[in-house]
């Protein structure tokens, strides 16, 4: 009688003679591509981010730059890093940035500027960042609609981001009318696409309206339609000429001197001595080594400690005057 | 040079010590206050009072670890880090002689050094192996970046001209 054995195995070369036949796997070798593939680790692979970015703030800026340009990866990892991440979204040119950095004075006078003023980024001293027509903002919104320009157009020029009211992102009033003559063609033109934008903002508020009334008017739930206050020029606003609105738009900046390789921030305000009848002085900052010069020359500084002198000596007060000079000028 | 190892030997047989075991299954014994360098392990003594069994660094292997070791006993002396340092001092490269020396490594090594510094909480080694491969970097140009890393280049003419354009502005200066 069969057993039946010799039915149930599957392999008999191997289950009864045990025979085990090599088998050869044969892999085909990879083509290059693959082989610099597998062989490419980008440095994301090998480190944690936290210990990439660490030692990308070692970095200068010149070096990123060169980073960025090894693969996608290491590009993807330097524009993570935050700093180059608000450097990418800003309009900001860090060329025209570092040659206001090594320039001292104000580019609207010559008196030393402690500031940038950011929509245009030009140095600036504090009279022109508060008084001069050329250094005002205004809100995105209302340029678009004064200058007849779309959100996309005002786009290539820099915009702020303010803390105290985030929607409205003030721009430069100046550089925002120049770009709106570029764009209409002429000052006419401009004033006409306002004009035209304002009606037809009387017209969606008309139609609005009547929507409204046609739904039952004051007897029905929904609120009347709201209707925006006819604009007032920017260039009366009094708002658009605020010195709050001035001083967002303006941050203080130290001067870079090229000679000395470090930055110079010792800068003085001067407000112990005014030029009458204009508060000149008031408004002024000077750099360290202006202030003998200024001091020696300036009559209203003379006048005014000539008075103070003579008062003190009045009461009987013991004053010790002193002469300004250069470091170099031997006292006498 | 010379006078390390004088200087760890007389070390050695003073001061109470800890074992380490790693990764690989090695114990190391180590100086208590030169294992204090790493915040961890003196995080873990103040925490836990009985210390007499092996401290498990299951993410550093011996070589690493004796590396690790050898950067504590040299600037077991130095003042504690004293947390983040300011802007000024984080973009600079200069590293110390000796450190310089220490970290003539294979890259995977520094690597495996970074990994276990920043393991074992030791801010000044992490510091100077992150200062080695940023000066690995600096002043060097893509192609040499990717000779260094091992890194290859995936960009397309165009995407590359377009980075190229990009930083215009930082290859000037």
């Amino acid at each position: 009688m069969a057993s039946g054995i010799a039915y149930r195995w599957m392999h008999p070369h191997t289950e009864a003679l045990h025979h085990r036949s090599e088998r050869v796997s044969y892999k085909a070798p990879p083509n290059k591509a693959t082989r610099l593939k597998r062989r490419s680790r980008p440095l994301c692979s090998r480190l944690p981010l936290e210990i990439l970015h660490l030692i990308l703030l070692k970095l200068d800026l010149p070096s990123l730059g060169m980073l960025r340009r090894v693969d996608t990866t290491t590009r993807r990892l330097v524009e993570s890093l935050p700093l180059m991440h608000d450097v990418k979204c800003s309009n900001i040119c860090i060329g025209q940035l570092f040659t206001e950095f090594c320039h001292p004075r104000c580019r609207s006078c010559s008196y030393f500027g402690p500031y940038l003023y950011l929509p245009a980024i030009r140095r600036s001293c504090y009279r022109c960042d508060h008084f001069r027509h050329s250094y005002r903002v205004a809100g995105v919104a209302d340029l678009c609609l004064q200058f007849g320009l779309t959100q996309n157009q005002i786009k290539s020029l820099s915009t702020l981001q303010s803390r105290v009211k985030p929607h409205q992102r003030p721009v430069d009033l100046t550089l925002a009318k120049a770009l709106g003559r570029e764009i209409h063609g002429s000052h006419m033109a401009m004033e006409q696409a306002f004009k035209r934008r304002l009606n037809e903002r009387k017209e969606s508020y008309e139609k609005r309206r009547k929507q409204w009334e046609i739904k039952g008017g004051r007897g029905s739930k929904s609120p009347p339609p709201h209707r925006r206050p006819h604009p007032i020029s920017l260039f009366t606003n009094p708002e658009a000429a605020s010195h709050f609105r001035r001083m967002n738009a303006a941050i203080a900046f130290p001067y870079w001197d090229r000679s000395h390789s470090e930055p110079r921030a010792r800068f003085l305000g001067s407000g112990w001595h005014t030029h009458f009848p204009s508060k000149d002085a008031c408004y002024r900052a000077f750099l360290v080594s202006d202030l003998p010069k200024h001091f020696q020359h300036c009559a209203a500084a003379k006048a005014m400690w000539k008075s103070k002198f003579r008062a003190a000596r009045y009461r009987g007060m013991d004053v010790v005057d002193f002469i300004v000079g250069s470091k170099t000028t031997t006292r006498p | 040079m010379t006078e390390q190892p004088e200087k760890i030997d007389q070390v050695e047989q003073k001061a109470p010590t800890l074992t380490f075991l790693t990764s690989d299954n090695v114990t190391i014994e180590v100086e208590r206050d030169v294992a204090q360098r790493s915040l961890l392990v003196k995080h873990l003594l103040e925490d836990v009072a009985d210390t007499d069994g092996s401290i498990p660094v299951n993410m550093v292997n011996e070589a690493v670890m004796k590396k690790v070791i050898e950067w504590c006993r040299w600037h077991k002396n130095d003042p504690p880090a004293t947390g983040d340092d300011d802007d000024s001092r984080r973009k600079t490269t200069d590293i110390d002689e000796w450190d310089q020396k220490f970290m003539q490594v294979d890259q995977e090594m520094l690597f495996e050094i970074i990994l276990a510094a920043n393991y074992l909480d030791i801010k000044g080694l992490l510091d100077v192996g992150c200062k080695t491969v940023a000066n690995m970097i600096k002043g060097k140009s893509p192609e040499e970046i990717r000779k260094t890393f091992n890194i290859q280049n995936d960009f397309t003419p165009e995407e590359e001209d377009q980075i190229r354009r990009e930083n215009e502005w930082a290859e000037d200066r």
